[in-house]
């Protein structure tokens, strides 16, 4: 290892730390709502504050309870979706390879943003 | 020597393969999607540091479409083949510039195909909400990159002597 090796690891991390201060800023604003989306296209819209567990294509069972969404069940073989935490914060999301789906929270400002754009 | 060359490119396209399958099955739950230390790497490293970076590109190439034919689908392949192409692409300008050793080289490869594998998925799944996991997924990245590095030159001084007699 060189010299340069440790200040290209270096700048690397400083990029990495960057993107982390990026995400921290955008999710710290709390979102109210989270959008599920299959293979691209909406599949439905719901409120974090009210509890409910919902069925997206009988592939996978998200739950929203107490503020935070989470992947309940999965049909897929990693379950990488299930094991992710509970999200909450705005940005915050919960990605499905195997199935395609995201589950992304959104604030209530952003959505009102995009009826005023449509 | 030119079927020299094809037996050891097929013999370590076999490594890559066998060693992403053993990668496999050893699982890191830690509910991020797409970390692993990606050992097939150790493999693309060491050539284009003992051979160039064509016998890697047609390594990584062959090992991107056998692992997807074998074990994923097609949009598996699209990620692989993003991040693969487009990390090479990384270290082999780093190579170039001749101012890194392999570990420095190997961790910008190691971030840059994580990144790459993110703005795929994000085109592919119609969704900048994927971009949430950039930061953590990038560092990881480096990590791994670091630590395929440095095998992967251990690698590359092994080889040599069996490879090039």
């Amino acid at each position: 290892m060189r010299r340069n090796d440790f200040l290209l690891i270096l700048v690397l991390l400083m990029c990495g730390g960057i993107l982390f201060a990026i995400n921290m800023v955008i999710t710290s604003s709390g979102g109210n709502e989270v959008v599920v989306s299959v293979n691209g296209e909406e599949f439905g819209r719901y409120l974090l504050d009210r509890d409910a567990v919902i069925d997206i294509n009988g592939t996978n069972v998200l739950q929203i309870r107490n503020g935070e969404a989470f992947m309940k069940e999965a049909n897929c073989r990693d379950l990488i979706c299930v094991h992710h935490k509970a999200i909450s914060g705005n940005g915050e999301s919960i990605v499905c390879m195997p199935n395609r789906i995201v589950v992304e929270v959104v604030s209530d400002e952003e959505s009102q943003l995009d009826t005023i754009a449509e | 020597m030119r079927s020299r060359r094809v037996a050891v490119l097929g013999l370590l396209a076999s490594l890559a393969i066998i060693l992403g399958y053993v990668e496999s099955l050893i699982p890191i739950g830690i509910g991020v999607p797409g970390i692993k230390i990606g050992f097939a790497n150790m493999v693309i490293v060491a050539v284009l540091y003992f051979d160039g970076a064509v016998s890697a590109l047609i390594i990584s190439v062959i090992r991107v479409f056998l692992i997807g034919f074998m074990f994923g689908n097609m949009s598996s392949i699209i990620y692989s083949l993003a991040g693969a192409l487009f990390s090479l692409f990384v270290m082999w300008g780093l190579k170039k510039f001749d101012r890194f050793s392999i570990v420095g080289v190997s961790a910008a490869g190691g971030a840059s195909h994580n990144a790459a594998q993110i703005a795929v998925a994000s085109v592919l799944l119609e969704t900048t909400g994927i971009f949430y996991y950039l930061p953590v997924l990038f560092v990881f990245g480096i990590i791994s990159g670091i630590i395929i590095g440095i095998t992967g030159g251990i690698i590359t001084g092994r080889l040599k002597g069996i490879v090039r007699q």
